[in-house]
């Protein structure tokens, strides 16, 4: 167990908690208050992540450039789904969504000559022998550290300053859409969830709505991707699995799906239970060795979902009476 | 509002040929007419949930046939549902605030109109108030709709309609499974609402007796085509009207 | 013309496969309204409790393939008592339900790789002969497929069409409320659905299993999205429409590959040329092929 107090470590957990965090607010907005059920979503993060490294890598794009590109993607696979959205029912929404997800995948894998295949980012054909796009970024987490140093004379590491990027960013959204959900906008959409007869007989224009929401998630999925991309420097098509999107439900669930401030907390907890597994040193851990343990961590998220499901709907700060899962 | 020449079939089966219809403003119109006449299908014409496949609609002069039911609710055209749909997770207060139709609010980017919508707000929410009064829900306005009765449901759906200033509001049998008390506060409240506000009604309906006491002017539709126009007293003396209820030759001794 | 017919004989196995996973998982959702996410692991675990009696307990082969139904039908019976039963009791809703599922399919999957491990497995029985018909090449193992299938289909047609309690679970699954006033006992119909669904799942194992040769734990998983493709297609709750949708989706796979199609879609696309139908199908009738169009949200 004492393992678990090298710090490195569990910065390493916050910041994939902070990814996670914006990811799963992009599903929190679409979810909790449109009553979409996206579970395709990773792969508008993949989507976005690709399409950030392929215009850096491939056509020697800005980087900031290929940022907003990568969003853009992101954004445009969210118009998309919002089509689907108006025509479709919400059973085989889903349904869809998980097959645009996993056709994004097998594109990604198949497409070796933009997207490197099963090799991932690597071998994406580019001038170098090795293909990367971490450079402008580590050249600016360098220059960040500088200068803390020279003010504060805090050594801060890669892992530090991205930690607080992410974070930074973070709550900056989280406090953004949790206003955005006050609106009435908003309201509108979770009058939705009901039938569409209502709002457009008030004169609301509810598929456009749906659009929109769908596109802010997607956008949102679109960030956490490009951070996934710039904290591992390395990106391949088993990243964006559906998986993924099922821990982003989870999160949501955890925290309590009709509440922003649920997201973090969802995915703090999350975090925290997924990477602490590897150090209990206790029954029943303790039988299995570290192979197997990524077996059991799975089985235990599996566990959690259906206890949730069965005992706690609305999650650790959801109402009673919101109880939402249709 | 006017329909004009309205014609649709579905699957081969005529639901309506060539109704048209002339709502008065400032009037109560009412269309009535047995099962299977054709009235719901123009009424989900008129509010745009189904397309005509000949014929206009126009409201003040403007064309709304086949447009989507929430640009025709933007164009004035207001309506409440024979089911009395809520909202039920949202509140009353919330069920009527819905139904403001300028809002800024509404649209994505009133997110950035924050005094935009401000303004609004505050001129809305005494309208809602005056409503919920006007129907006698004030007291229940904290109260999840789903936790409203019946009754209670079909004020709210009033309110929350009224609340969008419709230039007419279409009634979806209003009378449908409704208690004489409630039927008679309803009536008294479109009553009210045509004298004071001159607010436009149109109602279809299958209550015939509450229908003829309030109405200024009455269509009857049988098997999809309007066989009578005019005032509520001619309705029950009108051969058609009779044939189409009871059946031809009713009322020869044979 | 002997590529098109090698093509088809291919589409017919893959569609034959596809048809009963679906037909199974339609019919779960036309009875219990549940989306069971979790299907892929039973046709995996099922494979693997045949090919483990096949295998490692000598099992001749045609024997296991009613051991891999019952291990479907077992499974299928212990998670509705444990999981779905309860859920039913609290009025679990859709999503509910999915999310339910989703957490099975974790644990019956990683279970099972921690039981066993990762690793492939193959049936007992010869891979590779083959016989010439018409100029393509019919493996031994595709007439099995192909026999089992339509063995099985004619077997679900006639529960489904000719007995009681078929009739019983197609009332019920048109209308839910209708049905249970008119007194039918939805226990009994439950039941039914999951010892019907379970032993497709199991034989939908088995025939997978054969098809590909070697299969390992994610089989099911990788199946399970075409199969859901042909499930929707088919519009869900259709029984008949699930066996038509999945012979048309593996039809339309193997027959992308055709070299007529300017050079033809290479193999390993299959899964994305059963999904691009799925969503061309939905463009036009959102509702699947045989659906009726209500609007629901």
């Amino acid at each position: 167990m004492a393992d678990l107090l090298v710090p490195g470590f569990w910065i390493f957990v916050l910041i994939n908690a902070g990814i996670y965090t914006i990811f799963a607010l992009g599903l929190q907005l679409q979810y909790g208050v449109a009553g979409l059920m996206n579970f395709g979503a990773v792969a508008l993060m993949g989507l976005s992540a690709y399409t950030m490294v392929i215009s850096f890598i491939t056509w020697n794009v800005n980087f900031l450039v290929a940022c907003l590109l990568g969003l853009i993607a992101a954004a445009l696979g969210g118009v998309f789904l919002g089509l689907m959205a108006r025509r479709l029912r919400g059973d085989y929404f889903a349904i869809v969504t998980i097959a645009f997800s996993e056709t994004f995948r097998y594109v990604a894998r198949n497409a070796s000559n933009f997207t490197g295949g099963d090799q991932g980012s690597l071998a994406i054909p580019s001038d170098s022998v090795t293909a990367s796009y971490v450079a402008p970024w580590n050249d600016f987490v360098a220059s960040i550290s500088t200068q803390i140093e020279s003010l504060t004379g805090f050594t801060l590491d890669r892992d530090s300053v991205m930690l607080i990027a992410i974070w930074s960013v973070a709550i900056i959204l989280l406090i953004v859409i949790a206003r955005l959900e006050k609106t009435p906008w908003a309201q509108v959409l979770r009058a939705s969830r009901e039938g569409d007869l209502v709002p457009q007989s008030l004169g609301k224009n509810v598929g456009l709505m749906r659009t929109q929401v769908l596109v802010l998630g997607s956008v949102l999925g679109g960030i956490a991707g490009i951070f996934f991309a710039l904290q591992f420097s390395f990106i391949q098509p088993n990243n964006f699995e559906p998986l993924a999107t099922f821990f982003a439900w989870m999160i949501i669930l955890l925290g309590g799906a009709t509440r922003v401030v649920g997201v973090p907390v969802g995915a703090l907890i999350f975090g925290f239970i997924f990477a602490g597994t590897r150090f209990f040193d206790f029954p029943p851990f303790s039988w299995f060795d570290s192979a197997d343990k990524a077996y059991l961590r799975l089985i235990i998220v599996g566990a959690i979902l259906i206890a949730i499901v069965l005992w706690r709907p609305q999650g650790i700060l959801g109402r009673r009476k919101e109880m939402i899962l249709e | 509002m006017q329909a004009v020449d309205i014609s649709k079939s579905f699957g081969g089966v005529q639901a309506v040929s060539g109704a048209s219809i002339d709502v008065i403003p400032g009037r109560i119109t009412a269309l009535i007419g047995p099962n299977g006449a054709g009235k719901t299908t123009l009424f989900n014409i008129l509010t745009g949930m189904v397309i005509p496949e000949v014929g206009q609609v126009l409201v003040e002069g403007e064309q709304l046939q086949g447009k989507s039911p929430h640009v025709i609710a933007r164009a004035g055209v207001g309506r409440t549902f024979q089911g009395a749909h809520v909202v039920t997770r949202l509140s009353v207060w919330d069920n009527v605030m819905l139904g403001a139709i300028e809002n800024p609010g509404d649209k994505l980017r009133g997110f950035f109109q924050p005094r935009a919508r401000k303004h609004f707000d505050a001129r809305s929410k005494g309208r809602a108030l005056e409503l919920l009064d006007e129907v006698g829900l004030t007291k229940l306005k904290d109260e999840y709709a789903g936790n409203l009765s019946g009754g209670q449901r079909k004020l709210l759906d009033f309110a929350r309609a009224m609340m969008a200033k419709p230039r007419i509001l279409l009634l979806d049998e209003p009378f449908a499974g409704v208690n004489p008390t409630l039927r008679l506060g309803l009536t008294r409240l479109i009553e009210k609402l045509q004298s004071q506000q001159a607010v436009t009604f149109l109602l279809v309906e299958h209550d015939l007796p509450a229908v003829m006491k309030m109405s200024h002017h009455v269509y009857v539709m049988a098997e999809g085509s309007v066989i009578y126009s005019g005032s509520p007293d001619g309705v029950l003396r009108d051969q058609h009207v009779v044939d189409a209820y009871l059946g031809p030759r009713s009322g020869d001794n044979r | 013309m002997s590529e098109l017919v090698q093509l088809l004989i291919n589409g017919i196995v893959t569609g034959l496969v596809l048809a009963l996973g679906a037909a199974g998982i339609s019919m779960v959702f036309g009875v219990l309204r549940l989306v069971n996410f979790a299907a892929g692991d039973y046709i995996t675990i099922s494979a693997f409790v045949a090919v483990i009696a096949n295998i490692n307990f000598g099992i001749p082969f045609w024997l296991v393939i009613p051991i891999a139904a019952l291990a479907g039908i077992v499974l299928s019976l212990i998670l509705d008592f444990l999981l779905w039963r309860p859920l039913r009791k609290k009025k679990a809703g859709t999503l509910s339900l999915f999310l339910a599922a989703i957490g099975v399919a974790l644990i019956l999957r990683q279970g099972l790789l921690l039981f066993t491990g990762s690793g492939s497995r193959s049936f007992d029985v010869d891979l590779l002969t083959a016989y010439d018909f018409l100029g393509a090449r019919v493996a031994l193992v595709q007439i099995y497929v192909v026999v089992i299938g339509v063995l099985a289909i004619i077997s679900l047609l006639v529960v489904m069409l000719g007995t009681t309690i078929g009739r019983r679970m197609r009332a019920y699954s048109d209308n839910s409320v209708l049905a249970s006033v008119s007194g039918i006992n939805l226990n009994q119909v439950v039941i039914a659905t999951w010892i019907i669904s379970g032993a497709l799942m199991g034989v939908t194992g088995v025939m997978q299993g054969l098809s590909q040769g070697s299969f390992e734990s994610n089989m099911g998983w990788a199946l399970l999205l075409p199969i859901f493709a042909a499930v929707v297609l088919g519009s869900i709750g259709n029984i008949r429409g699930a066996l038509v949708g999945g012979l048309v989706l593996g039809l339309v796979m193997e027959l992308s590959t055709w070299s007529v199609f300017f050079g033809g879609i290479p193999g390993t696309w299959k899964p994305v040329v059963a999904f691009m139908t799925l969503a061309v199908v939905l463009l036009f009738r959102p509702q699947g092929l045989f659906g009726t169009q209500t609007r629901s949200v």
